[in-house]
């Protein structure tokens, strides 16, 4: 059998084994997006609900009141403004609402009524049914106005002459899931990295560590390739992980719990051309993360110095990572230099991917950019991997 | 057969300057008998040996291992060595009989070759109670055996042994000991560093006594005695060295 497969089959074989591996790499980014969507699903379900906005008024049930009510918000009587105060600063309330006394009566005359309202504005929950109470009040406000100018006999084209007419400028072949396409292609590329960071400083550093190296390099195999094996089985390591990731989105998809509906609105976001386009992205991206990786752990004494190396490396991966959450907002998510930052390249055209915008030019700029950092990160961990006092130190 | 002719190697320390680790050593190993390497610890012993087994390459001289020069075809000087060590270095999620096939595998054995090398090796070393066992739950007698049918498996003409019973409490030394013992009656070179004169006494053919990377005496275990003027091979090995280590 090619000694690159025997050694190859040993690594996979060992890593599946390695109970480490199958929590941080293999389930974990699976479990961990689960459980970030159930998170944001329960923040959009609640948090977006009227329903559960909840709303204290000082002793009154007028008409707004009812109205509060009819638009499924929870209304609760207060004994007086002082008190409401008290129950926003302890949290215990998150709007009060003071009315006066004849409010309906002036509503009934068109007269101008005071509502005192109490929120804190360090407070999201609180700003948000501030935000709902805000929206009925002005929808109030609208109706009242329109029955004013009816009675009057003056038209609403006359008192709002200008009209502004918007269309939607299709860019993508899709609309694409949008709260998907904020986080998932950060993730998908940061378990790349994370993924094999589980399992690299054993590969090398842990094996000069248990003698373990020396044996196979007494074998009658290349050094070139036991290195090379150790590439492959690292990044089978990180594909897996990155994708265990997207495996999760489709799972959580198809499980169809109430409490990620909202999520699945527009569907996965992922259709089979975007997934060809992030498997393209990845393969090169994981063999930059698993090249550098091998490189700091032959370079290593033993598994912990490999260990405080790769924490540094990850900053600087989790870097152009983060970026490409916010570059997309901004107009730098569609400039041509971003196609030539490695890692930020990556999760920018998965993003652009999902969203079904499709830059052949700026995909191939990407893969060839992050191929060849691979490349050359890959000769340097060849290149360690032949030196003797590297290899043999711990 | 294995020989060095001034072999050497010279590094450089940023702290110590340059050392030599080995310095000019010439000496041969031949079938059918074992080679002592006798030195204190940092004497050069385990240096030369990675000479040999082609992980580290030699500054100077030369070295031939089994006919193929140890820098020019260290391909197939890795097919004809076995090494072990007192480390047994297995692969602690792998299973007894996995580690052992896997070292057949890379040394390039056949199916059927594997088969009957793995049949021989586990009724030899006794390891059906335990071969499927990862080799992380293992005893270290265990372990020590399954080192011993790694070393083996492929048949290697020549073996080397780099302190193999560092460690390894009495029944276990003797089970390495009469392992090399038998290497030998199956003609193998062997070639066996150690810094326990007993084991010296009663395995090697012939000795070499390596103090700070040179030699500094060889012979049987008899002539070296003879030489130093003392009745004991410590003794002898004290005369030669010791007062110059403990100096140190």
């Amino acid at each position: 059998m090619n000694p690159i497969k025997v050694i190859y089959l040993k690594e996979v074989r060992e890593m599946l084994r390695d109970k480490r591996v199958r929590q941080s790499a293999v389930f974990g980014p699976m479990f961990m997006i689960m459980m970030f969507m159930v998170l944001f699903g329960f923040l959009f379900s609640t948090i977006g609900e009227k329903s559960n906005v909840k709303v204290h008024v000082v002793k009154a049930d007028n008409s707004m009141v009812q109205k509060m009510r009819a638009a499924g918000m929870d209304v609760e009587q207060v004994e007086s403004l002082g008190k409401g105060r008290a129950m926003v600063r302890d949290g215990k309330a998150r709007v009060v609402l003071q009315f006066e006394k004849d409010y309906d009566k002036k509503l009934a005359v068109h007269e101008p009524t005071k509502i005192q309202a109490l929120f804190n504005p360090s407070e999201q929950v609180s700003q948000i049914a501030m935000a709902n109470v805000r929206e009925l009040l002005d929808k109030a406000n609208e109706e009242n106005r329109n029955a004013l100018l009816t009675a009057k006999g003056i038209s609403l084209d006359q008192a709002e002459p200008l009209h502004i007419s918007t269309e939607e400028v299709k860019v993508g072949q899709n609309k694409g899931n949008e709260i998907l396409i904020g986080f998932l292609p950060y993730l998908i590329v940061i378990w790349a990295f994370y993924g094999g960071m589980s399992i690299v400083s054993d590969l090398v550093a842990g094996e000069k560590e248990k003698n373990t190296l020396e044996t196979l390099l007494i074998a009658p195999v290349k050094r070139y390739q036991v290195a090379l094996c150790k590439f492959y089985a690292l990044s089978s390591v990180c594909l897996v992980s990155s994708m265990s990731s997207v495996a999760g989105v489709y799972i959580m998809a198809a499980l169809h719990l109430p409490i990620t509906k909202k999520l699945f609105e527009q569907g996965v976001g992922v259709t089979p051309q975007a997934a060809g386009v992030i498997l393209l992205v990845m393969a090169p991206t994981v063999a930059l993360f698993a090249s550098i990786m091998l490189a700091v752990s032959t370079y290593a004494r033993n598994a912990r110095e490999a260990q405080s190396y790769l924490t540094l490396v990850s900053f600087v991966v989790l870097m152009p990572a983060i970026s490409s959450q916010f570059i997309g907002f901004t107009d730098a998510g569609s400039s041509r230099w971003v196609n030539f930052v490695p890692v930020l390249n990556a999760a920018n055209t998965i993003r652009q991917s999902m969203f079904g915008k499709f830059d052949w030019s700026g995909i191939f700029i990407t893969v060839a950019v992050s191929l060849a950092i691979a490349l050359v990160a890959m000769r340097v961990a060849v290149t360690l991997f032949n030196r003797e006092q590297v290899l043999t130190r711990v | 057969m294995v020989r060095t002719v001034d072999i050497a190697k010279h590094f450089t320390d940023p702290k110590r300057g340059v050392v030599k680790a080995v310095d000019g050593v010439t000496l041969e190993a031949h079938p059918g008998k074992i080679l002592g390497l006798l030195g204190a610890n940092g004497a050069g012993k385990t240096t030369l040996l990675r000479m040999l087994s082609t992980v580290i390459q030699p500054t100077g001289g030369s070295a031939i291992v089994n006919d193929f020069d140890v820098v020019k075809d260290p391909q197939k000087v890795r097919a004809s060595i076995g090494f072990m060590s007192n480390s047994t270095a297995l692969y602690g999620r792998l299973k007894a009989k996995e580690m052992i096939e896997y070292f057949g595998q890379l040394n390039g054995l056949s199916e059927e070759r594997l088969k009957e090398r793995w049949e021989f090796v586990r009724e030899k070393l006794d390891l059906s109670e335990f071969e499927d066992r990862l080799c992380d739950k293992l005893s270290t007698g265990q372990k020590q055996r399954v080192s011993i049918a790694r070393t083996i498996l492929h048949d290697p003409p020549v073996l080397f042994f780099d302190e193999p019973t560092a460690g390894l409490d009495v029944l276990a030394s003797q089970g390495v000991m009469e392992f090399i013992e038998d290497s030998r009656d199956a003609g193998k070179t062997v070639v066996f560093s150690t810094h326990i004169m007993s084991e010296v006494e009663r395995l090697c053919d012939h000795v070499v006594v390596i103090h700070d990377g040179r030699i500094r005496t060889e012979g049987t275990v008899e002539t070296i005695k003879a030489e130093a003027g003392a009745t004991s091979l410590e003794m002898a090995f004290l005369n030669l060295i010791g007062h110059e280590a403990v100096a140190k």
